[in-house]
């Protein structure tokens, strides 16, 4: 199954974009997306469906993951239709008021957010968690000069994001510890249950502090003093690629603001 | 020793727990509903670390666990962004502004007050942008006081024992406090 959010390999022209060009490409996608709305959810849907094309990533097994969220979608959709004051409404009582206009208005934030999921889960599909972080860095860069630690909170991420499996793995012996001696959460009242969950979390929490100690020590032992100066293996790159899906994107939030403006 | 160092990997680590703890949770019957598992390790990072470092777990906890797992979801990441952001802030600001030889007293008044300030950030961001005009009091208060009370319960018991335990390690030396 393809969960949103998962990494889906490939090596399609969305797969091989700079990291940092594809951030700007997707914002650039996110802003057309936001801005349409009635006839232009339409235009969207068109660029959603080229994009995953272009991208090999299935569309479908996205939209089911959706359906995750049906519960968020309803209540969104129906907090819109009876509570929102208007003229023309053809049930009113105290606070509800039931109108076309509710409804409508309903519609359109429940179809804005699933654009929006159906394009972001296409961004984590083709780019890994680094590689954002990465694109994340080049494109905020410029906030460095204003003495915002981009470069640092970048590098904090990076070994975030390495961290994962090694407590990952940490986390499941504990907790397959836990369980052999029978601590398991249990207890009605909530206070027992919270007490009883001590020996599993406490274990994870200092085992965690441990490695970045370690790590800590480990980088400052082969010479590492902060991210300011530090040279880069890769640097950006721009190429054709790069050049047709920035244009692309200029061009699709270019027509979202004569739409909108027509519309 | 490098102390931004040490706090920027204590930060790293506690966002990669953001994504491990709940993961560890879900294996419990309803655990990642009950005992909102993303919390502990923002509250304690702005706690142990510093402020700025507290607000980046906040804000890039939740984002990485959603790039990751898909948890949360969508819908609801910008609102838990908000929320664990102030967590974070203001666990680490109020560390800062108590002035108190008693670390369990300086402890408690900065988690209180965070987990308070995280949910009125929260409320007012759901009041005000995420879901204006369809969100009341009262829905806010069961959302984040009533549902989640076994959660508010385990913070208040975990993350001073947690303090305690990385201070008896001597992880907490006077140059990181």
């Amino acid at each position: 199954m393809n969960l949103l959010g998962a990494y889906n390999p490939g090596s399609s022209l969305l797969h091989r974009l700079d990291a940092g060009v594809r951030v700007i490409v997707f914002s650039l996608f996110a802003a057309s997306i936001l801005l349409l709305d009635g006839y232009g959810f339409i235009i969207s849907l068109a660029m959603l469906l080229l994009l995953y094309r272009a991208s090999g990533v299935p569309i479908l097994p996205q939209l089911r993951s959706i359906g995750r969220f049906r519960a968020f979608f309803i209540t969104v959709f129906l907090m819109n239709a009876f509570f929102q004051p208007s003229s023309d409404s053809f049930f009113s009582w105290w606070i509800i008021t039931f109108s076309w206009r509710g409804i409508a208005m309903g519609l359109r934030m429940v179809i804005s957010v699933i654009l929006m999921v159906v394009l972001s889960s296409l961004l984590t599909a083709v780019a890994t968690p680094v590689s954002i972080a990465d694109g994340l860095r080049t494109v905020l860069h410029p906030l460095s000069f204003i003495g915002i630690p981009v470069d640092q909170a970048a590098m904090i991420v990076s070994a975030a994001i390495s961290f994962i499996p090694v407590l990952a793995s940490e986390s499941e012996s504990i907790l397959l510890a836990c369980r052999s001696r029978g601590a398991v959460p249990e207890g009605k009242n909530s206070i027992a249950r919270a007490r009883s969950l001590v020996p599993l979390v406490l274990p994870v929490f200092l085992a965690a502090f441990r490695r970045a100690d370690e790590l800590s020590l480990a980088m400052e032992a082969r010479g590492y003093r902060g991210e300011k100066g530090r040279t880069r293996r890769k640097g950006m790159h721009v190429g054709k690629a790069e050049i047709i899906m920035l244009l692309s994107g200029g061009l699709m939030l270019s027509l979202s603001i004569i739409v909108k403006g027509v519309l | 020793m490098n102390q931004t160092l040490r706090r920027s990997l204590s930060t790293a680590v506690c966002i990669a727990l953001c994504t491990v703890l709940p993961m560890a949770f879900h294996a419990i019957p309803n655990g990642g509903v009950l005992f909102s598992p993303m919390h502990l390790p923002v509250l304690l990072c702005g706690i142990v670390t510093a402020w700025p470092f507290g607000l980046l777990c906040g804000i890039s906890g939740p984002l990485l666990s959603f790039l990751l797992t898909g948890m949360p979801g969508a819908p609801m990441l910008p609102q838990m962004m908000v929320e664990l952001g102030v967590y974070g802030f203001v666990s680490g600001l109020m560390m800062q502004l108590v002035k108190t030889r008693n670390s369990m007293a300086k402890v408690f008044t900065s988690l209180v007050t965070a987990m308070l300030m995280g949910r009125i950030a929260a409320g007012a961001a759901r009041a005000f942008i995420f879901a204006r005009g369809s969100y009341s009091f009262p829905a806010w208060v069961t959302s984040y006081f009533v549902s989640c009370f076994p959660a508010i319960v385990m913070q208040l018991v975990l993350i001073p024992l947690v303090y305690l335990a990385l201070e008896k390690s001597g992880f907490l030396g006077s140059e990181m406090r």
